[in-house]
């Protein structure tokens, strides 16, 4: 069998597996492991796995990632969450779908210590969804704007799939996080927005009620300093070059450690709870590694990925067109696949292809960096689309009394903010590009 | 069983312990480096073996929950014995990673201590690296194996 015919064996047993329920991690590593034999021998695999546990786990720049899920741990079971919920519903909860805006604000705000989409949406949904029940707001919109702004958890920064992202494609952590920050941003006042035009239109989702007063508006906004603070220690550190994304996490879990126990809110049984939860993702995120890594090693030696990216780009197409055309296969594959196996498993292919376009002639780091973008919103897409967004599936799982249909309904204009912000910053790289340039002058 | 559950969740509290005493190292050791000018010798390197051996510890507690990420999208309407079935043989599968990982990182440990290989800055031997990450690989591996031939006994508390 020539190479490539062993790299598509490899491949289709892959999807295969997958599609019968193997875990992903094992569904990529058991064709990986016998396609690297049989594309060389194996006596060199078993000497190539002799040390991939090590090295994998091993990598500096990946020990961001317990670390930033530490952190969120520590933010979740130690009441930050309530304090956002509350100072932005001071705020707006008074307008007309404000609550549901109140949730989406402070899941962006929570983004911003946490760096899991799932763990935003199970966060927020906690003390967002039983205030909005009380008050009368639909199922519909309350775990629909839930569903949405858990995806702000990934897009602002710190954010679990950009680390890997980062370290596929061997990029700059610190500038891929600068990057991420205005799309984030806009995503999460969009959000907003959508929800007002939604409530505008059909009022009888959400009812008006009464604002609260200044005092108790500063009073809430007192409660959310330890968030400001902390997001402003670890990326004010990274930024002003005083640490690397890897000590910014440890300061930042540290920190988030000490607030929440300053709040009186982590005992020892918070404490283990948010071991346990962090244990549990962060094993799960390093075991697709681990797969992906045998993978990806056995598909090197075919030599595909050299042959596709040399394809790809002399093709006589538009490189915009084959940007998109990328993007919309993420979609596709969003699907029914998760966010992390996906950049796992197409980042290493794909990427080199995409790196060979001429996009605006921008360098090739740029390109790295606005394309990482452009994959971490695609991704979003398909966190809340159906027929598998997880989003909806946490928060659903959360909020029993309201049927998943109707969450993928409220979802539908959310989406339409999602895909045209997709389409904005595929025009316009400004978006994503303009403050690395700032920060990294 | 018991015996198992307790393990798989202590060593996940363990693990993750080990990774907050690695952030407490790291902000020690910026502070040092801030005020005195000298940080804390191979805290890169500590933070490197730290965190993986946390990572490693971390595998059991993981596969215990079932919260490795699976697609079901395919599959959703078969029967429950059906699926049932899958997921035992999705098991085994795992198993044979776990413990194609653990034994040929404990050979790894055996080769790296031939060559008496030692860590650059502190000059930790390299095997102490290798063998850390084993119990955590071979215990993930034995509940796996579990779940596929037993997988009414081990439900997750």
């Amino acid at each position: 069998m020539s190479p490539t015919m062993i790299g598509l064996v490899m491949f289709a047993g892959m999807l295969a597996l997958m599609a019968v329920r193997v875990p992903i991690a094992a569904a990529m590593f058991i064709p990986g492991a016998f396609g690297y034999a049989a594309l060389s021998n194996s006596t060199a695999l078993i000497n190539l796995l002799k040390g991939s546990a090590v090295a994998r786990l091993t990598v500096y720049d990946l020990s961001v990632i317990p670390l930033f899920l530490l952190m969120g741990q520590f933010a979740t079971q130690g009441g930050l969450s309530r304090a956002l919920f509350k100072a932005a519903s001071a705020f707006v909860g008074h307008v007309r779908g404000g609550l549901a805006m109140a949730s989406i604000l402070s899941a962006g705000a929570f983004g911003a210590v946490c760096g899991s989409s799932v763990a935003t949406s199970a966060t927020i949904t906690q003390v967002a969804y039983p205030e909005m029940k009380e008050q009368g707001y639909s199922g519909r919109l309350s775990t629909a704007a839930l569903a949405a702004g858990g995806t702000l958890g990934i897009l602002i920064p710190p954010s679990v799939p950009l680390v890997v992202y980062a370290i596929l494609t061997e990029q700059n952590i610190a500038k891929l996080f600068a990057a991420a920050m205005i799309p984030g941003i806009l995503a999460m006042l969009g959000y907003v927005v959508v929800t007002w035009l939604v409530c505008k239109f059909n009022p009888q989702l959400a009812p008006a009620t009464t604002p609260a007063n200044w005092p108790a508006r500063v009073k809430a906004l007192l409660g959310v300093w330890p968030i400001l603070l902390i997001f402003c220690i670890v990326f004010g550190g990274i930024y002003g070059g005083i640490f690397s994304p890897t000590e910014g996490a440890a300061v930042g879990a540290m920190c988030t450690l000490v607030a929440g126990l300053m709040k009186r809110e982590l005992g020892i049984e918070a404490l283990k709870t948010s071991f346990l939860a962090t244990a549990e993702t962060t094993a799960m995120v390093f075991l697709i590694f681990l797969g992906a890594d045998m993978m990806n090693a056995a598909l090197a030696l075919t030599q595909m990925p050299a042959a596709l990216a040399n394809w790809v780009t002399h093709l006589q197409i538009s490189p915009l067109l084959i940007v998109s055309a990328v993007l919309a296969f993420y979609v596709l594959l969003g699907c029914v696949m998760d966010e992390l196996s996906m950049l796992l498993l197409t980042i290493p292919v794909i990427f080199p292809a995409v790196m060979g376009l001429d996009l605006y002639g921008m360098t090739t780091e740029m390109k790295a960096i606005w394309f990482g973008i452009l994959v971490l919103m695609t991704v979003g897409i398909g966190l809340i689309a159906p027929p598998v967004g997880l989003n909806v599936y946490v928060v659903n799982n959360l909020a029993k009394d309201v049927p998943m249909g109707e969450t993928y309904r409220g979802v539908f204009p959310y989406l339409a903010w999602d895909a045209l912000r997709v389409v904005l910053l595929l025009v316009f790289p400004g978006i994503a590009l303009w403050l690395v340039t700032i920060l990294f002058k | 069983m018991k015996n198992i559950h307790f393990l798989a969740r202590w060593a996940a509290i363990v693990g993750m312990a080990i990774a907050l005493v690695i952030a407490l190292m790291v902000g020690a050791s910026i502070a040092g480096r801030a005020i005195w000018k000298t940080p804390i010798q191979g805290d890169i390197e500590l933070t490197q073996f730290g965190i993986a051996l946390a990572i490693s510890l971390a595998l059991p507690w993981c596969q215990l929950q079932r919260a490795n990420i699976i697609v079901d999208f395919f599959t959703q309407e078969s029967s429950p014995q059906r699926q049932r079935f899958l997921d035992s043989c999705g098991a085994i599968m795992i198993a044979v990673m776990y413990a194609l990982l653990a034994w040929r990182t404990s050979v790894g440990a055996a080769s790296v201590k031939e060559a008496t290989e030692t860590t650059m800055i502190l000059g930790l031997p390299m095997y102490w690296v290798y063998l850390s990450l084993a119990p955590g690989l071979v215990l993930a591996a034995i509940i796996a194996l579990w779940q596929a031939f037993a997988p009414q006994k081990l439900v997750a508390v």
